[in-house]
């Protein structure tokens, strides 16, 4: 490998081993993993009912965010919303909250007592608790507000000379979003919900906490993998290599819209 | 309700015929961060105003107002036969709104379009006027492809194109010949020398050149105020 | 290979009285670490107390799942006594305990261990602003009911008694259940007496008798400054701090 001319060597060494960092867990894991039985240990039952928990939850929340979040990114980049900043805060808020807390503060929010859900049990008779609604809630919870963030980024940075001119050649609100802004936001809205499914995939303890625990409606991978770890490590490792598998069939082929290369 | 000094107002005293009313009518005052343009202005149809002056006078401030996206602190702006902006909110016509063309500063083409949907971007434009905009500025060529495999020369022509496209009322040009290589300057200055079938247009320029060929007028503006000669 | 939390140089005083036999190296410190299940958090802080105002022995309690606690202890997290209701975990860890002094030289503990320190009994608990229930209600798929996971042992111990039932949730821990309850988001919880007696929120959801199977609680010392805690745990004292927390204390040794 050449070095490039202008890299210090100091440099290269942390890099190489930040990279050794983030690599070692995931090589530990291969490592353990018990290759001769996998194939009938991925075809066990629990696996595949969490595998499609899974993948329902968190794809039905990044749709959620999808139709969420852009029109919030949106007005934070584009509108002057009275305490802009406390608003920012607020989206914020669910990526610094540890999920736990999220998940008791949704369980507040929207539990059978809940603040909203008493209402929601009262008038609809719509309990989200211990449902795989709930637990969508609680993805979508934790991943709207990476996408928000990534969005609204991407709206500041390239402000708004080219809508300016779509208005001055004729072009209402609604077509310059239509016909300028949203074309050019996809690559950032393709980077966004990336993130945010992961996000929503890996998630557990707002999970555990609003959803519960059951297998088949609430149990996605990441619970069952706490779950297995204590009672039945192997299958603890063929879970967590199926997240894995899931998360690289995903996020590598679309790696050219949300990793900044080029 | 003029705010200018009377040696720089238009001549009440010009014969003006009837059918030749002002497309653009402006006599107020704006407040952009530190700058304060304060301008009573009047263009014919078909007149060519070229505005020069100091980097920072005001001029890019003056085509944004007109083109909607400044606002007036007050005074009265009209383009057309309406009043399109006078310093309150329920007069303020929008820019979408206005048949203005703007070919700013940094072209400012859609990147995500081609060049000849660029061109044809305006719900005002028509199919024929763009093919006829295309070829007058010799684009045909590069009708589908981006505005980035477009050279400078080329682009700048394409944000005129669009600009025309809409038909406007008012053009507004930002500098459009800096940069520029000879060959397109001269197709853009035959096209804007077409008395006949150039709408009223305002020209920023640095190149008094430029400004003495194309111009029926010159207006000088320094910080934000116009000292230049009075109509012709 | 059993690291030693501190290396302090204060003597125990109580040491020979309290059966520590085969220890030649004096035990340090005047801190220990405990872990127990979480369904003895209270009591536990109780004995400690206890401990500490006799032997002047601070210790620090971390309490949790007892799958958990045990994964934890077996990656060599400094632990000097554990603390557990799962019996067969407890064997898996002692025979593990041996078996490393076996092997290894330097170490010279022998674990203290007490196989039946306390029992514990099942109850299905409703909130206490809930509506008392019957023993059929607990098949009823209509209510929610909340149970600790397979693996766990209120778990485990819950399907030995109960078999299968609609479950709506499998929680980590009996106190997570204890949370559902006391939130009023469960009608019907399978906890321990226990719980139901030290948290005003759960109620029993029926007159109910003490019935096995149930817990038995086990602990054991993971270091030599762990041996004179757990012989303290069979003490009188002990006993009578269990049995107040409404635990069952199996016959004296």
């Amino acid at each position: 490998m050449t070095r490039p001319p202008n890299a210090p060597r100091s440099v290269l060494v942390v890099a190489a081993l930040a990279m050794a960092f983030l690599a070692l867990p995931v090589l530990a894991l291969l490592q353990r993993a018990p290759w001769s039985g996998l194939v009938d240990l991925l075809r066990r039952r629990e696996v595949v009912q969490a595998l499609g928990v899974s993948l329902l939850v968190s794809l039905t929340a990044a749709g959620i965010v999808l139709v969420l979040g852009t029109p919030m990114a949106w007005v934070l980049a584009r509108v002057a919303v009275p305490f802009r900043r406390l608003v920012r805060t607020l989206v914020v808020l669910p990526m610094v909250l540890p999920p736990v807390v999220g998940g008791t503060a949704l369980l507040f929010a929207l539990g059978r007592r809940g603040l909203v859900g008493q209402w929601l049990e009262r008038w609809f008779d719509v309990t989200l608790p211990f449902t795989t609604a709930g637990a969508v809630v609680a993805a979508t919870f934790v991943a709207l507000p990476f996408y928000v963030i990534t969005v609204e980024g991407a709206l500041r940075t390239s402000g708004e000379d080219l809508e300016q001119v779509a208005a001055t050649l004729g072009a209402d609100p609604l077509t310059v979003l239509r016909r300028i802004t949203v074309p050019r936001l996809i690559p950032a809205m393709g980077a966004g919900l990336a993130l945010a499914w992961a996000r929503a995939l890996g998630e557990f303890g707002a999970t555990i906490t609003f959803a519960g625990n059951l297998p088949g409606r609430t149990r996605t991978l990441p619970l069952a993998t706490f779950q297995a770890l204590e009672s039945d490590p192997e299958a603890a490792v063929a879970l967590s290599l199926v997240l894995l598998a899931v998360s690289l069939a995903v996020l590598l082929p679309t790696r050219h819209r949300w990793l900044p290369t080029r | 309700m003029s705010t200018m000094p009377p040696s720089l107002e238009p001549d009440p005293g010009l014969d003006r015929e009837p059918s030749r009313e002002p497309v653009l009518k402006l006599d107020g005052t704006a407040t952009v961060g530190d700058l304060v343009l304060r301008v009573a202005l009047e263009v014919l149809p078909g007149e060519l105003v070229a505005v020069v002056g100091p980097n920072g006078a005001g001029k890019t401030t003056l085509l944004r107002l007109l083109a909607g996206l400044v606002r007036l602190n007050d005074g009265r702006l009209d383009l057309g036969r309406r009043t399109v902006d006078d310093g309150s909110d329920r007069g303020f016509v929008p820019a979408h709104s206005r048949r203005i063309g703007w070919v700013p500063q940094d072209r400012l083409l859609f990147d995500h379009l081609t060049v000849a949907a660029n061109v044809g971007f305006s719900p005002h434009s028509t199919p024929d006027r763009v093919d006829s905009l295309l070829t007058g500025l010799h684009l045909q060529d590069l009708a589908d492809r981006r505005p980035n495999e477009c050279s400078g020369g080329q682009a700048q022509r394409v944000a005129v194109a669009r600009a025309l496209a809409t038909d406007p009322d008012l053009l507004l040009l930002d500098e459009p010949s800096t940069a520029l290589d000879a060959g397109s300057r001269r197709r853009i200055h035959a096209l804007l020398g077409n008395r006949d079938q150039r709408p009223a247009t305002l020209l920023v320029t640095h190149d008094p050149a430029e400004a003495a060929d194309l111009a029926d007028r010159v207006l000088e503006l320094t910080a934000g105020q116009i000292a230049g000669t009075p109509p012709l | 290979m059993w690291t030693h939390p501190s290396s302090g140089a204060i003597l125990l005083a109580v040491v020979a009285s309290m059966g520590a036999t085969g220890c030649t190296e004096a035990p340090d410190d005047t801190a220990l670490t405990v872990f127990v299940a979480s369904s003895l958090t209270e009591v536990a802080a109780d004995l400690t107390d206890e401990w500490a105002s006799t032997s002047g022995v601070v210790v620090e309690l971390v309490a949790g799942g007892s799958n958990h606690l045990a994964a934890q202890v077996r990656d060599g997290a400094p632990a000097d006594a554990f603390l557990t209701a799962d019996a067969d975990l407890f064997d898996d860890l002692e025979r593990r305990l041996l078996v490393n002094q076996a092997t290894d030289q330097t170490a010279d503990h022998v674990p203290t261990a007490i196989h039946d320190l306390a029992i514990n009994h099942l109850v299905v608990a409703r909130p206490t602003t809930g509506p008392e229930r019957r023993p059929a209600d607990l098949r009823d798929p209509s209510l929610v009911l909340v149970a600790c996971a397979a693996g766990v042992p209120c778990g485990d111990a819950a399907a030995a008694r109960f078999g299968d039932l609609p479950v709506d949730s499998f929680e980590p821990s009996a106190r997570a259940v204890v949370a559902r309850l006391a939130l009023d988001e469960a009608d019907l919880g399978i906890v321990y007496a226990t719980d139901v007696s030290a948290h005003a929120g759960l109620a029993p959801a029926w007159p109910q008798k003490p019935t096995c199977p149930c817990i038995t609680y086990a602990a054991a010392s993971l270091s030599l400054s762990g041996n004179p805690f757990v012989a303290f745990l069979t003490s009188d004292r002990a006993r009578q701090i269990l049995t107040k927390h409404g635990f069952v204390t199996g016959p004296t040794r």
